[in-house]
């Protein structure tokens, strides 16, 4: 009776996660990109195949790389090559056919910061709102001369960034406008209770002077008298 | 009737029966001249009916086309350089300017019916050379105690308009070449010798004590001889000029100008201007009074962006003596549209050394070219050029071992404007040549909303950023994201109309950095419109835009940081820059529409930034930086009044007191530059377009230099009396004590 019952629990939870998971797309299913690499120096460069990224999700940042192969011996020696002529390392992805032939977007980085990472790098990849891709950036650390193990040299750790466009920003009249009208109301409030009498707001500094008058009055005229006759009397 | 200049020939095609162009070569008509070019001047039918054309560069031929297609030759006029038919008391006349000289006219006034001269005399008008060929002449005759006399106004090449009169006196003269500037730049003065030489002793590392103590000597001796000249100059009194202006004389004030040297403050500099009819003029900014000019008809243009520019760098400043200041113009040639290059002394305006009259005709066309950061031993920014096949080509060619040096840290992009595709490049050898080597691409294309790129915006390359970063209100650090690579593109495209709605308009603008092609930011504005202007500097970038949606302007502010740690103190590099920094983004309505905007610029960047707009309403407008700020809060707390920064206001206020032309109104603004001084508070700023206004701003108020009504005289009696009152004090009060003791 249990079993029948987790069976069935079991398939509607993953019926479920699976229905929400695919809520997660932007646009119709993922995408797949090709990705391919060249260690050559010159001018045309010749591209090899590395390995493909699935893009599953835009927004959430949903991206992973699959490798086609690991490195072959004769690409880790032109890599090793390359590293001590300070040379380059390229990569590409195919995104449109045309008539003139594939277009690419491209980037390079310097050949010591894959072998130095020891074939770990971060791909941003760039796309616009629809889908499209913009361009494909490695981002690397510094070269720091050290060497590194053949065996090292072998799988590729890469994790894939999207960066997609954001929407320009636009000026914020809403919330200065819901702004000034509290900044109003408050006001209004507050002049509302201003609207006592005048005597009842400033009775405080009032009552003192009018006590220091009196104080000053009746010490005044004692004083007069007391110099009146003291200068009457001192002639 | 067209004339056609390969076959040197009269193409006549009669418009009522037109069976064809029937074609009447100049030697036909029995003209010798071995001519290059032919040139239509004029048609005239009033009297008489034909037609005045200027063959090669001094022959003017005056031909009568028949009914039957026929041209036949009316009057040769050898060594006229160009003509025009005046009607006057029902005679016709020729008037016709010829060469008799160099840089001289020679006026003569024919009449038609007898090919007489009418004037009894020559009249010689100097023309300078650097105007050009005449292009158009009118003229008004009259009669004045029995002679003819007349006035001739003369449009020539460059676009100068002059009037002659009174045997051959040029009466006014404009220059509206000004009115099509393509390319401004401003080069400081030189300093003048003794100065110079001042610094040269300061300078030069290898000379051991004896020769520096000798140049010091003799520096100090020459010194006190120009200081004694001075003053008894200064003892005679003003020296008194003859005010001659000579016939014709071209610079009619240059007794009265001193001479080009470095003032105080260096406030005074050199304007040089490149103008769309191929004349490059040299002004002075105090006054703008032209100080030379040179005309190389050959220079055009490029197009880009739906604007006419040509590139003009400054190769070398003037800080360096004894090399000579030195800048190129880099433009395209008339006929072949390959590069076609000029190089000329920015101070007294004379060509360096092994270049031609007509500047330097390269066989390549240009792709990209740019001045490279580096100076060589001799002060020597060199100029990259390179071609369609992706050489690289450097001006001056004995900079090309430098640069092959410096290749492996030359990175630079081209960027296709129609299909928008940015490709970067790298310069690497390859067999003893340079070449550029594609290295990445990005692609800002998307089909659907059909983008164009329309601007492209890097920082100024002499750019001082003061600080590293922001202090903010609880006295922590914001460090800013500087990336000297950094580029700022604008696309705009329109999205299709959809069944739910119309289209509309859009814009995207893409921050790149041009080694690697890592786009560190891009954001898109839906229902936006162009011109967009943008402003990039420093850490931020500032661009305006119209909104179809709510119908106005609106100006972004964007501006990068790396956050609380800096990554790197010391150098920056593409490779390892932090790839997404902190992009703050604020936007404001701006109301008025403009021509132009652009920052100001300090030499230390000490001083805060204004944004300088040029409105279309005829003035230019300076507003602070600080006013577009994206951190600006809604609501202001303790900590953001600490830092002072303004509360958010949506809209920017253009009010009149920020208005620096005062009464005087800029139309048809085509670019504002501005200039870094001596003064760390003062910024020149030059507008040209149709008009030219220069004048100096301080955005942070003078805040460097002492004003007029500091008592010097008064402060230092003061300090002194106070000095002197002490001292006498300390000493009647000691004695007093002496006494007391003795009581």
């Amino acid at each position: 009776m249990a079993a029948p019952m987790k069976l069935f629990f079991v398939a509607i939870f993953t019926i479920i996660f699976g229905l929400t998971a695919s809520f997660d797309d932007e646009f119709e299913g993922s995408r797949t990109l090709t990705l391919e690499h060249s260690f050559d120096q010159g001018q045309d460069p010749v591209f090899t195949k590395r390995g493909t990224v699935v893009i599953r999700s835009v927004q959430s940042n949903k991206a992973t790389f699959s490798q086609l192969t690991s490195l072959s011996s004769e690409d880790r020696k032109l890599l090793k090559e390359s590293v001590k002529t300070d040379g380059i390392y390229r990569i590409r992805i195919p995104i449109r056919e045309t008539e003139e032939g594939t277009v690419y977007v491209s980037t390079f980085t310097k050949a010591c910061a894959i072998y130095e990472s020891g074939l770990s790098e971060i791909l941003v990849i760039s796309v616009d709102q629809s889908g499209e891709v913009l361009g494909i950036s490695i981002a690397t650390r510094y070269c720091q001369g050290i060497h590194v193990p053949s065996s090292n040299l072998s799988d590729w750790n890469t994790k894939v960034d999207i960066s997609v466009t954001v929407t320009g920003p636009a000026p914020d009249t809403q919330s200065y406008i819901e702004k000034i009208k509290r900044d109003e109301q408050e006001k209004a409030k507050g002049s509302q209770a201003d609207n006592r009498s005048f005597f009842s707001k400033y009775w405080m500094y009032i009552v003192p002077f009018v006590i220091m008058m009196f104080i000053m009055q009746s010490i005044d005229p004692q004083q007069q008298q007391g110099g009146g006759s003291g200068g009457g009397g001192g002639r | 009737m067209c004339l056609c200049k390969m076959t040197d020939s009269i193409q006549v095609l009669n418009l009522q029966n037109p069976k064809g162009f029937v074609a009447t070569s100049i030697q036909d008509l029995g003209v010798q001249e071995n001519s290059e070019s032919i040139y239509w001047i004029k048609s005239f039918n009033s009297n008489e009916v034909g037609e005045i054309i200027r063959v090669g560069n001094d022959m003017i031929v005056i031909v009568n086309v028949g009914t039957n297609g026929r041209v036949s030759l009316m009057k040769q006029l050898p060594k006229s350089v160009i003509a025009d038919i005046v009607n006057y008391e029902d005679k016709t006349y020729i008037v016709s300017l010829e060469q008799t000289g160099h840089e001289e006219y020679g006026v003569s006034l024919y009449d038609m019916s007898s090919w007489e001269q009418v004037l009894d005399h020559n009249h010689r008008l100097h023309y300078a050379s650097h105007h050009g060929l005449p292009e158009q002449i009118s003229c008004f005759l009259a009669h004045r105690s029995g002679k003819i006399v007349y006035k001739i106004v003369v449009l020539s090449q460059d676009y100068s308009l002059q009037l002659i009169h009174k045997t051959g006196k040029i009466a006014w003269r404009r220059d509206e070449f000004m009115a099509y500037p393509t390319a401004v730049e401003m080069v400081d003065l030189p300093v003048s010798e003794n100065q110079a030489k001042f610094e040269d002793e300061f300078g030069s590392h290898d000379d051991n004590v004896m020769t520096m103590f000798v140049k010091r000597v003799k520096t100090q001796l020459s010194q006190l001889q120009t200081f004694v000249i001075q003053q008894i100059q200064k003892l005679r009194g003003v020296k008194h000029h003859s005010v001659v202006i000579e016939e014709g004389g071209d610079d009619d004030d240059v007794d009265d100008e001193e001479d080009l040297l470095r003032d105080e403050f260096s406030l005074h500099k050199m304007i040089v201007m490149a103008t769309t009819p191929g004349k490059i003029v040299g002004m002075r900014s105090i006054n703008g009074h032209i100080a030379w000019q040179h005309f190389v008809p050959e220079l055009n243009p490029f197009d880009r962006f739906g604007k006419e520019k040509v590139i003009l760098h400054v190769q070398r400043t003037t800080a360096h003596f004894p090399h000579l200041p030195q800048c190129v113009v880099l433009g395209k040639n008339k006929v072949s549209g390959r590069a076609h290059v000029f190089a000329f002394n920015p101070i007294n305006g004379q060509r360096i050394s092994q270049m031609p009259v007509g500047g330097l005709h390269l066989p390549y066309n240009i792709v990209q070219s740019f001045l490279l950061g580096e100076w060589d031993k001799d002060f020597m920014k060199p100029l990259i050029l390179v071609d369609d096949s992706y050489s690289v080509h450097t001006f001056p060619s004995t900079a090309q071992s430098f640069v092959t040096e410096q290749s492996f840290n030359i990175y630079m992009y081209v960027s296709d404007i129609d299909n928008g595709m940015i490709s970067g490049y790298r310069i690497i050898k390859q067999q003893n040549k340079l070449v550029a080597d594609n290295v990445w691409k990005v692609n800002i294309q998307n089909q659907r909303q059909n983008l164009k790129i329309t601007s492209i915006v890097a920082k100024k390359a002499n750019e001082h950023i003061h600080s590293q970063g922001r202090v903010l209100g609880d006295r922590s650090v914001l460090y800013k994201y500087l990336n000297p690579n950094l580029i700022a593109v604008v696309t705009q495209g329109e999205e299709p109309a959809t069944s739910q709605q119309k289209a509309y308009p859009v814009i995207n603008i893409y921050l790149i950095d041009v080694i690697t092609g890592h786009i560190i930011f891009h954001d898109n504005h839906r229902k936006a419109q162009g011109p967009v202007h943008v402003i990039h500097s420093e850490n931020w970038v500032v661009y305006n835009y119209y909104n179809t949606k709510q119908r106005r302007h609106e100006m972004a502010a964007l501006e990068m940081y790396e956050g609380k740690n800096q990554s790197n103190s010391t150098v920056f590099s593409s490779f390892t820059a932090p790839h997404q920094p902190l992009v703050m983004r604020q936007s404001f309505i701006f109301p008025l529409p403009m021509y132009t905007m652009t920052t100001s610029d300090t030499e230390k960047g000490i001083t805060a930034k204004d944004i300088i707009v040029g409105l279309k309403n005829g003035g230019i407008f300076t507003l602070p930086k600080a006013f577009l700020d994206p951190r600006r809060p809604l609501a202001p707390t303790q900590e953001t009044q600490e830092e002072g920064t303004l509360p958010y206001i949506p809209e920017l206020p253009v009010h009149t007191e920020g208005m620096i032309n005062y009464n005087q109104t800029l139309y048809h603004i085509q670019g504002i530059h501005t200039s870094p001084t001596g003064l760390e508070s003062t910024c020149l700023v030059l507008s040209y377009g149709l008009d030219l206004f220069h004048t100096r701003i301080q955005p942070s108020k003078m805040f460097d230099v002492l004003k007029e009504d500091f008592e010097h005289w008064l402060i230092a009696s003061v300090v002194l009396s106070m000095l002197v009152a002490s001292f006498i004090t300390q000493k009647l009060a000691s004695r007093k004590a002496l006494n007391r003791q003795w009581k």
